[in-house]
């Protein structure tokens, strides 16, 4: 499975006895937040003080329950209005996909399109990404441990943007407060997607990326 | 790194975590209990549907539209269907739990819409934000009810707003629309609620008024229409009266506290609507509505120009007035049936000043009243309000001389008051004589001869003569002033006084001369009466003879007894002659003479004269200012009248024969009549008078008449002390005074008839100028126009609002 010409995939350093040299091999344990590898033994990291582990404690249990808890967020924060907007007392809720399809509508394509890759694409696809690295932790996959990690931190990098409609939801009541004549204010969707966001990342960070590699590990020891 | 460390002492854990159950699990665990919770509490929290049933819902749309209670949201509308028959507009609403349980059946229900009215804009922020359905219910827990019935506006004021709610009974609506305003001193204190057609085809007005002004209404609060405006002309000019502006346009009611009843009223209350405030104020029932007391009064002959409402009156104060006139046919002992005019009258006991007493209700005791005062002549009677209208009321008045009678108390159906004939009909019929006279008078042939005085005047200073008149009278003076000038003349006083004593000598001579022939007149009147008697003397032998005859008879007569009776009679009055008292007569009269001398003497003192004299001259004046007004014509008819007579008189005279002649027929049967009968009867009556005369009564009639002259006396002496002549002689002064100022009348008269004039001028010029083309009546025109113009303005400004609430933002 390891391709050797390409040097992103080149094994690691291998041990005198061949096999992939790694810190728990050899009785160490990595900090995560500064990189300084230390005894097993260390609990706490002598240089920054962060919690030591040389995997995440149950780890793949973390990112299940979050998971659980940003996709439940997920489904009111589009089924409920994001955005309640009273246009001379008329007061008017629109979810997420149907702002979407309104600015669509006013021919407002490109704003559509980012609303919808923030507020739609981006988290089901992260939804599906973090599922997918669970199960292929758990039970292994065929794609490549360096395939999966790039899929790990590209989840991890844009996750953030994910908030990008709440920002717009906080900005548009920031800004559109006129009185009767018209005014913005967040509707219940806005406080479920936010919470799901946090949840999805939260669910991210506790996936410990190190569990792939134990995965090709324990492919390779038997082999190696 | 320490490569020589023992390797992977922790090869285990990964085999922990999959067999081992994080706590991680907790989070979605606890927020799923937590949305259960959520959910099982807003399902348990929320309030109960209810539906309101409205004729139209207009502007209501589910899930949008508020129910809001005092302005708050207490709940929002969930469904808004149809009714099964399409009829009606169901809306469904959910409230909030904790009001939910005051809901009952009391709640009311309207949309509050924006509506543009006179009095101002309201429910303006439901243009922009959508109509809401405002609630009100009270704050007691009552039975659950889920269908309410929705107003169709909102009331017009709270249900808990502090006043009262009175109605009105209306003959007619009166220009009169919901809202209009409620006046007292054109002071707004309350609104029209609500107007409706009774069955009875009467309109109820229900009335709101505010506290604290509600406690100005009580048992003796009259209402009367105050809408649009009133025009009076009267002597003090026209005037245009006008309550307030927003009555103009949709009407308005005014109140005020009338009657002497000041018991407050209670909710609810109903009182009258008077057109006017005339007649609001003149109305008398509404003080003791049910408490009057009916009477009929049967009258004789026409009772036109009496109508329902003419007013009853006592002494001149109104007590009541006639509910009802009817004919009916009555039937009296003695006479056939006969139709008179029965006419009911309805009095108030408590204008007689009747509040009933513990035992009595005020009708029995106004009943009594009155029963009591036609025993003493008080009967109904028909009046004119006025010489000229025909319009009569009805007089309790005392009538002397009625014929008695009295209240019929058991009359059916009700006590019957006796009546006395009117003296209507007698102004009307003294009216017409006096016109009629007046008419006949000979104005024509007056004018007829002033014309033709004044030509004969004009013809006499126009003659010759007259015109000469001034060149006579020049030549005339210049020989005065020549005689004047003469040394003659210069002793002209002289002379005259020497005249004068000459005249006086005169007069003295002539006043005897005057006696002698008076006295000549006198003996030739003698003579003349002689001769006539000398004429009729031929006759008397014929009488001397009859009287012969009659002495004959009367000697035969039983003259003895006469006589005797006769003596008796002269013996009483002897008596009654000698006796004291009347020898003290006249001393008495002797002293009332001097008193009286006294008396007139004091006048003489008081200068009574002069005043006399003064009222002469005052008189003479006058007298000959009336002398000037043809009195000499009357004076010159009264002495052919009195010659007249005098010629009567002398024809009467002419007659004496034949009455000497009629006296012998007389005396020849005088000869036949039964003289004995009548000397007999003489005696009888010559033996009663002895005894009236020997009565005690007539011997004390000296003694009476004496007293009556003391007391004379006294009277003239107290006049005399109690300057009785000082009295006479200042009204005589007074007399002086009026006299002088009738004269001075006499002559303002002319100015008096020019002012009367220039008042009828002013009079005529004012009803001239409100006449139909004048000013006034133009401008009032010109005012109902724009009044009218503004209305139809202020409709299509309403209209349009109605059309495009929107238009109030956004223009067209």
């Amino acid at each position: 499975m390891v391709d050797m010409a390409d040097p992103r995939t080149r094994p690691a350093p291998v041990t005198a006895s061949g096999a992939v040299l790694t810190a728990r091999g050899e009785g160490l344990s990595g900090c995560r937040t500064c990189g300084r590898v230390s005894p097993a033994a260390e609990h706490v990291c002598p240089r920054c003080g962060s919690e030591l582990h040389q995997r995440i404690p149950f780890s793949l249990q973390r990112v299940l329950a979050l998971w659980i808890m940003g996709f439940a967020c997920y489904l009111p924060a589009n089924i409920l209005p994001m955005l309640l907007t009273r246009t001379l007392g008329h007061a008017e809720g629109n979810t997420i996909v149907g702002g979407v399809i309104e600015l669509a509508g006013h021919g407002a394509w490109d704003v559509a399109i980012i609303v919808f890759l923030a507020s739609v694409v981006i988290p089901v696809t992260k939804f599906v990404v973090i599922l997918y690295l669970v199960y292929s932790i758990r039970y292994g996959v065929q794609l490549s441990i360096h395939n999966r990690i790039h899929l790990y931190e590209a989840v991890e990098f844009i996750g953030r943007w994910s908030m990008i409609d709440v920002f717009v939801v906080a900005i548009l009541t920031a800004l559109v407060q006129l009185g009767f004549i018209v005014s913005i204010n967040p509707g219940p969707a806005a406080i479920f997607f936010a919470v799901s966001v946090a949840f999805t990342m939260l669910s991210a960070q506790a996936l410990d990326p190190r569990l792939i590699w134990d995965s090709v590990e324990q492919e390779s020891t038997p082999h190696g | 790194m320490a490569e020589a460390e023992p390797p992977a002492p922790r090869l285990e854990a990964p085999k922990e975590e999959t067999s081992r159950i994080s706590l991680v699990w907790l989070v979605p665990l606890l927020a799923l209990l937590l949305a259960l919770g959520v959910a099982w509490r807003s399902y348990h929290d929320r309030g109960p549907l209810i539906e309101i049933v409205f004729r139209s819902a207009a502007g209501v749309e589910a899930g949008q539209t508020s129910v809001r209670f005092r302005d708050v949201t207490v709940g929002t509308v969930e469904k808004v269907t149809l009714s099964s028959d399409l009829s009606e507009v169901v809306v469904t609403a959910r409230i909030d739990k904790s009001l939910a349980r005051f809901l009952g059946a009391d709640a009311k229900f309207w949309v509050v819409r924006p509506s543009v009215t006179a009095q101002g804009v309201t429910g303006i922020e439901t243009v922009i934000s959508g109509v809401y359905i405002e609630a009100y219910w009270d704050n007691t827990i009552g039975e659950r009810v889920e269908r309410f019935q929705g107003l169709d506006r909102a009331p017009l004021t709270p249900a808990d707003q502090p006043g009262l709610r009175v109605r009105l009974r209306a003959p007619d609506g009166g220009s009169m629309t919901i809202g209009a305003p409620v006046l007292f001193k054109r002071i707004q204190v309350g609104k029209v609620e609500d107007i409706q057609l009774t069955p009875a085809g009467d309109v109820m007005i229900d009335l709101f008024i505010g506290a604290p002004n509600d406690v100005r209404l009580t048992e003796g609060t009259r209402f009367w229409n105050a809408s649009g405006f009133s025009i009076q002309v009267g002597g003090g000019g026209a005037s245009l009266n006008v309550d307030s502006l927003i009555s103009l346009l949709q009407g308005g009611i005014s109140f005020d506290t009338v009657g002497s009843n000041t018991a407050a009223v209670e909710d609810g209350h109903t009182f009258e609507l008077y057109p006017s405030e005339t007649a609001a104020r003149q109305n008398l029932f509404e003080d003791a509505p049910g408490e009057r007391l009916l009477l009929d009064v049967d009258f004789d002959g026409s009772v036109r120009g009496l109508e329902p409402g003419a007013p009853v009156e006592y002494n001149g104060i109104r007590v009541g007035e006639v509910s009802q006139l009817r004919a009916a046919i009555v039937e009296e002992d003695g006479r056939p049936p006969h139709v008179t005019l029965r006419t009911t009258l309805a009095i108030v006991p408590q204008r007689f000043g009747l509040g009933g007493t513990e035992t009595e209700t005020p009708e029995t005791e106004a009943l009594d009243f009155l029963a009591s005062q036609v025993e003493n002549g008080l009967r109904a009677q028909l009046a004119s309000s006025g010489i000229l209208t025909q319009t009569l009321y009805v007089n309790l008045a005392k009538v002397p001389d009625a014929p008695e009678a009295e209240l019929d108390r058991k009359a059916e159906p009700n006590p019957r008051m006796p009546s006395a004939p009117s003296d209507v009909t007698g102004v009307a019929a003294a009216t017409e004589n006096v016109l009629q006279r007046v008419a006949k008078l000979p104005l024509e042939d007056v004018v007829d001869g002033a014309v033709t005085l004044l030509a004969n005047i004009n013809n006499l200073v126009t003659s010759d003569g007259v015109k000469a008149a001034p060149e006579n009278l020049g030549l005339l003076l210049a020989d005065a002033r020549k005689l004047v000038g003469q040394p003659a003349i210069q002793d002209a006083p002289a002379q005259l006084a020497g005249i004068l004593a000459s005249a006086r000598a005169l007069v003295d001579d002539a006043t005897q001369k005057q006696l002698v022939t008076n006295l000549d007149g006198v003996l030739a009147t003698a003579r003349t009466s002689l001769a006539s008697i000398g004429n009729a003397a031929e006759g008397v032998p014929a009488l001397l003879r009859q009287v012969e005859a009659l002495s004959a008879k009367v000697n035969a007569l039983p003259f003895d007894q006469l006589v005797a009776s006769a003596k008796g009679v002269l013996d009483g009055v002897d008596a009654v002659v000698q006796s004291d008292d009347v020898k003290a007569l006249p001393a008495s009269v002797t002293a009332s003479l001097s008193d009286l001398r006294g008396v007139i003497g004091d006048l003489r003192s008081g200068g009574a004269i002069d005043n006399v004299n003064a009222s002469l001259v005052s008189l003479r004046q006058i007298s000959d200012e009336l002398a000037a007004a043809r009195l000499a014509d009357s004076i010159q008819a009264v002495v052919a009248d009195a010659k007249t007579a005098v010629a009567s008189v002398d024809s009467a005279t002419a007659g004496l024969p034949a009455l000497v002649d009629n006296l012998n027929a007389i005396s020849n049967q005088v000869k036949s009549l039964p003289l004995e009968d009548l000397v007999k009867t003489g005696t009888n009556v010559l033996g009663t008078a002895d005894a009236l005369l020997a009565s005690e009564g007539v011997h004390d009639l000296p003694a009476n008449l004496n007293a009556s002259l003391a007391e004379l006396r006294t009277i003239l002496a107290d006049l005399n002390e109690g300057g009785a002549a000082t009295n006479v002689n200042n009204t005589l002064a007074s007399t002086a005074r009026a006299a002088d100022a009738v004269t001075v009348a006499a002559e303002d008269l002319p100015a008096l008839v020019a002012r009367f004039s220039a008042v009828a001028d002013a009079a005529d010029a004012a009803l001239a100028s409100v006449g139909p083309d004048s000013r006034i009546s133009r401008e009032t025109l010109l005012l109902l126009q724009e009044v009218r113009s503004t209305a139809r303005s202020v409709n299509a400004l309403v209209s349009a609002l109605e059309r495009h609430p929107n238009s109030v933002i956004f223009g067209r």
